[in-house]
């Protein structure tokens, strides 16, 4: 297979062509692995650093998740038989009183094209929630959503309770939305803080140690 | 003080502002929510009882009183409630608006709540949905009931100048419909139906505009033509070419259409756009579509710099807002808010073009005593000319 025609593919959003491009991936022999992560992933890493640098915007990074959707479900049956070990495992949500869950989305369909497991929870969850989720997963990061400056109060106390939680100190805690900024991350507690989505899958995998 | 000397009246001062000329002071504006509402008379010893019907942001109406105490330039005022009423749910948090929007009450953490969007009626809808679609009805009476004799009496008893929305947005609206991540992705792959939808909304706004301009044009100031965000904190949500393409026409025409009937009525009357988040690449269209006021110029957005904002399109636009509302109205200290309001007043103030405002309805997490001391900078540093 040759990489940059996925890339290429996944930028552009074309869905049937990334299926198209997966399906004779696979009838020529090529792992589903090596499909995903040589192929699909650095696509949508590349979407993720075209939205970041101010060259594409949100629709057709929409368009682009999806198309990725679409190729990732042709392997899904492949690579949970093959108990593919993923990146790492992430439990996600927009914070108690908050729902507003666009940017959490995107966030979630880049951490699966990275390859990571994603357990997304929704809108306004409590902090037990969140700290079940985090225990029945098994989880290595929680990804703490906030767009309101009414909510951030909610994030402060959710990061403090995960934190003090039996769960506190093995799993590490992301958090972002527009109103959050690196001060307010660091002042509440958190271990790290995403500017935008592609800048948190690339926190998320900093936190696990397997920086891009 | 010699240079602390009022010589204008409330409504002089705006509309010289918006004039691009000096005025006496920069002018002062605001909105507000229910709770920060009662918090601020509370803090500011006004007894006064007031039926409060909170708009479905939360936001209530400012009585002339409390605006005359706090020292606001400008009063928002609301249009009539139709007639029909609006589909009604069996659960006492969720309501639906004119729009068929499904609402939620979502309790905050402070107390109070806030109303959320939670089924946006068109998610599923095809172009030939929209057509048997429930659109509000422009004509409706009840649009319009009332509304002469309130912004008269504003006008003609009070010095406030008149902020006002008729018809609104378009192409928020349209994701209020649709669904935000459903309408991004139409408008990547579904273009054809984004044309549908937005002509549809576009259709209601214009019937709205029209109707309550003649009905009351003659004593709005500013007439509000949105909420239409187009940025998020970091970057526009679409691409100057898509926007140009899909979305301009719509509100060309419309805006245009408001404008002239608005200035038949009121020669001086100005149309102001509300746009949230990292917008500065669409400002040069806007102007070219005859905008006269931008609001909020949101501080912690990208690129949203005031004072390169003023020497970029300062000659051509006036600026309405610049208070923080993300950081420092609700978590800065009395000194911060001061701080921060001479700062935009030293770089949107000059040469009039500027009213200091909140960027966003206050919300309740704003202690009074930071809108106080947002109120005393206006006071401090607002008086012309500019040297702060």
């Amino acid at each position: 297979m040759n990489p940059t025609d996925f890339i290429d593919t996944v930028v552009e959003g074309d869905g049937e062509k990334v299926k198209q491009l997966v399906t004779e991936a696979l009838e020529k022999g090529t792992a589903a692995t090596t499909i995903l992560t040589e192929g699909l992933t650095p696509g949508i890493l590349k979407v993720g650093e075209l939205f970041h640098a101010g060259e594409i915007f949100l629709p057709e990074m929409l368009r682009s998740a999806k198309a990725m959707r679409a190729g990732v479900s042709l392997l899904e049956s492949i690579l949970s038989s093959t108990e593919a070990n993923p990146m790492g495992t992430v439990v996600l949500g927009t914070v108690k009183g908050d729902l507003h869950d666009i940017g959490k989305n995107i966030v979630g369909m880049l951490m699966k094209g990275a390859g990571f497991e994603v357990f997304d929870l929704g809108v306004d969850i409590s902090a037990d929630r969140f700290i079940e989720s985090i225990s029945a997963q098994k989880a290595d990061i929680v990804a703490i959503s906030a767009l309101l400056s009414t909510t951030m109060p909610a994030m402060e106390d959710t990061v403090k309770i995960i934190k003090d939680s039996d769960v506190g100190d093995r799993v590490k805690i992301l958090v972002g939305g527009a109103p959050v900024n690196p001060g307010f991350a660091e002042k509440i507690g958190a271990d790290s803080y995403g500017e935008d989505a592609p800048e948190a899958v690339k926190k998320a995998m900093a936190l696990i140690g397997k920086q891009n | 003080m010699p240079k602390r000397i009022k010589t204008m009246t409330r409504r002089e001062r705006v509309v010289n502002a918006l004039e691009h000329r000096e005025p006496d002071r920069v002018p002062m504006s605001m909105s507000i929510t229910i709770d920060a509402y009662n918090n601020l008379k509370r803090y500011l010893g006004i007894e006064l009882e007031e039926d409060l019907k909170p708009g479905r942001w939360t936001e209530v109406p400012i009585h002339p009183l409390v605006a005359e105490k706090f020292g606001l330039d400008i009063i928002w005022l609301p249009a009539g409630k139709p007639h029909k009423k609006p589909r009604q749910s069996e659960d006492p948090d969720k309501w639906y608006d004119g729009w068929g929007v499904e609402w939620t009450k979502i309790p905050l953490a402070n107390g109070g709540y806030y109303n959320e969007m939670t089924c946006p009626p068109l998610k599923d809808a095809t172009i030939d949905d929209l057509n048997d679609f429930d659109w509000p009805d422009p004509y409706d009476p009840g649009v319009v009931e009332g509304v002469r004799e309130h912004y008269r009496h504003i006008h003609n008893d009070t010095e406030f100048a008149i902020l006002t929305k008729f018809g609104g947005a378009v192409f928020e609206q349209a994701w209020y419909l649709r669904g935000m991540e459903k309408f991004l992705l139409d408008m990547a792959e579904n273009e054809e139906f984004v044309e549908a939808l937005l002509k549809k909304i576009a259709k209601v706004q214009m019937g709205l505009d029209g109707v309550l301009i003649e009905a009351a044009g003659e004593y709005v100031d500013v007439l509000r033509l949105s909420g239409e965000d187009m940025g998020t904190q970091e970057n526009p949500i679409i691409s100057l070419p898509m926007f140009r393409r899909m979305v301009r026409p719509h509100l060309e025409r419309l805006w245009g259409y408001a404008k002239e009937m608005l200035q038949k009525k009121n020669p001086k009357a100005k149309i102001m756009l509300h746009s949230c988040g990292a917008i500065r690449p669409f400002i040069s269209d806007w102007i070219d579509m005859k905008l006269d006021v931008l609001d909020p110029i949101q501080p912690l957005a990208k690129g949203m710099d005031p004072f390169e904002l003023k020497a970029q399109f300062g000659d051509n636009l006036a600026f309405h807002g610049g208070i923080d509302a993300q950081h420092v109205l609700p978590f800065g200290t009395e000194e911060e808010v001061r701080e921060h309001t001479r700062k935009y007043i030293k770089a949107l103030a000059p040469g009039g073009g500027y009213i200091c405002a909140p960027v966003h309805n206050v919300q309740g997490d704003v202690p009074p005593e930071n809108l106080v001391a947002m109120r005393d900078a206006v006071e401090e540093f607002g008086y012309y000319p500019i040297d702060c």
